[in-house]
């Protein structure tokens, strides 16, 4: 979506204007539940994490807030507080091998155990992070922003996200290094 | 896995986070029910508000709290407490005052009536102000008598005094008015006193014989500022110079000569009988003389009794006593009135009991 589509859906949706939610809806919900289910690796909690999303941005509008300009980094700053929420209120992390992983791939169990295993250790090092960090990993490189975007998302300077990003990849790869796979 | 090395490499961790990158496709399902759901939101956002009242109560606590902030809001319902209780207070006293005005003498608000009488004239800026107050307190005063004698009632000696106190009042003003301010007032406080002695005829002529002779002293009130208007208006000069003589200065200090026109019309309303003196009042009861003195409050005139005569006092009329032989023989008062004035000094004009 251009900007100028953006800004005009932005100015619809502050009228409670139901066509222009609607299309905000659709045009975000479904890269939302991604990013959702790239942090979360759950269905149901992405999908609780998309509704919630919405909800909150509905709630801000009839208040009078809401974004400015930039609603597609709004919308996901507003799931990424949800995400980081939902987070703080879990036990603390472990990394445990579900034998009983679900798997799309039925024919052949030992790759789904495979695929499993990595996700759960890529999810588990980006949990290492702090909030802000893993936010601009998986904008940039999940979602694939740029880092000027990102830096709207977050409301930070550019060079505050470079150097958000230059910390979170050596704690990343500290935690990836072979000998602390197992860490949780 | 990646070479360590390479890791801050942004394709190295592209690479790492690939794992992340399928995504189980979205239930159409839960994607319709979570649209849905986003809908009858909006919908519900849109319906009209049905305010209560405790909706508007809570509203306007928002409001409040969002105005003044949520730390000041119990002192902002404190203020708001203590300026309902000055509003009590000050909005009832001034409700007090008002219906004060409408009260009768022997009413407890009355004192109220001509405490804030007092007030205005103090407050009143200039004597134009102050000579338009006196001539609407003079017509309260008559007003009082008229409706004390439609509910059968007689006025009292209070009322007469204040009645005294108010005319005398008017002509104090009248004299610190240069001349052609004072002399359209002066005609026109003529004529104001001319038409309440005519309603006081019709009163005393229907009045009972105790009643008759209390109009008949406020009458005789009357006549002495009448005829001192009345000779004013024809000599304003010497009016205005005799009114305004400083009090206490006897009238051959200041080379001042009432013409005997004038002189011979307050001399001969001089004495105004008072019925509520007793007849056996001596005159060592009397205060002080009052030459010079002006109309003093509390200077009643049952202490002056059994006559009182007239002197005019900086614009003033006030109530002297008299010998008793004086007043067996009032065709006498002239000269005796002379005699007063004279003082030793020789003044057979009579002027001296002008005391100016």
């Amino acid at each position: 979506m251009d900007p100028l589509q953006e800004l005009e859906l932005l100015r619809g949706a502050k009228n409670l204007d139901p066509d222009a939610l609607t299309a905000i809806y659709d045009c975000f919900s479904g890269s939302l539940y991604a990013y959702s289910m790239h942090m979360l690796g759950d269905p149901q909690l992405a999908e609780e994490c998309v509704a919630d999303t919405f909800s909150r941005f509905l709630d801000a509008l009839h208040k009078g807030y809401g974004p400015k300009d930039y609603l597609k980094a709004y919308l996901y700053q507003v799931a990424h507080n949800w995400i980081t929420d939902h987070f703080r209120q879990q036990p603390a992390l472990t990394v445990e091998l579900d034998e009983e992983v679900p798997s799309a791939d039925q024919s052949n169990p030992q790759r789904s155990l495979d695929q499993s295993y990595q996700e759960e250790k890529m999810r588990s090092a980006l949990l290492h992070l702090t909030a802000d960090q893993r936010q601009v990993i998986v904008l940039r490189f999940l979602e694939g922003w740029d880092s000027a975007e990102v830096a709207a998302a977050l409301n930070k300077p550019l060079g505050a996200v470079k150097a958000l990003q230059l910390r979170a990849l050596k704690s990343l790869k500290k935690n990836l290094s072979p000998d602390d796979i197992d860490r949780p | 896995m990646s070479n360590p090395t390479d890791f801050l490499d942004e394709d190295w961790i592209r690479n790492e986070l690939s794992v992340l990158q399928q995504v189980p496709p979205r239930s159409a399902e839960a994607e319709s029910r979570g649209r849905a759901k986003f809908q009858a939101e909006i919908a519900r956002l849109r319906q009209p508000a049905q305010v209560s009242n405790q909706n508007l109560l809570s509203q306007l606590d928002k409001w409040i709290a969002m105005l003044f902030g949520k730390n000041n809001y119990r002192a902002l319902v404190g203020a708001l407490a203590v300026l309902l209780v000055f509003i009590l207070i000050f909005g009832s006293g001034a409700v007090t005052v008002y219906a004060a005005q409408s009260s009768l003498p022997d009413q407890p608000l009355y004192p109220l009536k001509l405490l804030s009488e007092n007030v205005r004239l103090d407050l009143a800026s200039n004597p134009q102000a102050k000579f338009q107050l006196d001539q609407e307190f003079i017509n309260r005063r008559f007003a009082e008598i008229a409706q004390l004698s439609q509910n059968g009632q007689t006025p009292g000696a209070d009322l007469t005094d204040q009645l005294q106190k108010d005319l005398n009042n008017s002509l104090d003003n009248l004299a610190q008015l240069n001349s052609s301010d004072s002399t359209p007032r002066l005609q026109n406080l003529l004529n104001n006193l001319q038409q309440h002695q005519q309603q006081l005829a019709i009163l005393q002529a229907n009045a009972n014989p105790n009643a008759a002779a209390q109009y008949s002293r406020v009458v005789e009130m009357l006549q002495t500022r009448v005829d001192l208007l009345q000779q004013g208006i024809k000599n304003p000069q010497e009016l205005h110079q005799m009114l305004s003589q400083p009090h206490g200065k006897s009238d051959q200090h200041n080379n001042v000569t009432p013409t005997p026109a004038i002189t011979s019309t307050l001399s001969s309303n001089e004495i105004l009988e008072t019925s509520e003196t007793p007849a056996d009042n001596s005159q060592d009861n009397c205060p002080a003389q009052s030459h010079g003195q002006g109309n003093q409050p509390g200077n009643k005139n049952k202490d002056c009794e059994p006559g009182a005569q007239s002197t005019v006092t900086n614009g003033s009329v006030t109530e002297t006593p008299i010998s008793p032989s004086q007043q067996k023989t009032p065709n006498n008062n002239n000269q005796n009135n002379g005699n007063n004035g004279n003082n030793g000094n020789g003044n057979k004009n009579g002027k001296g009991h002008h005391n100016k």
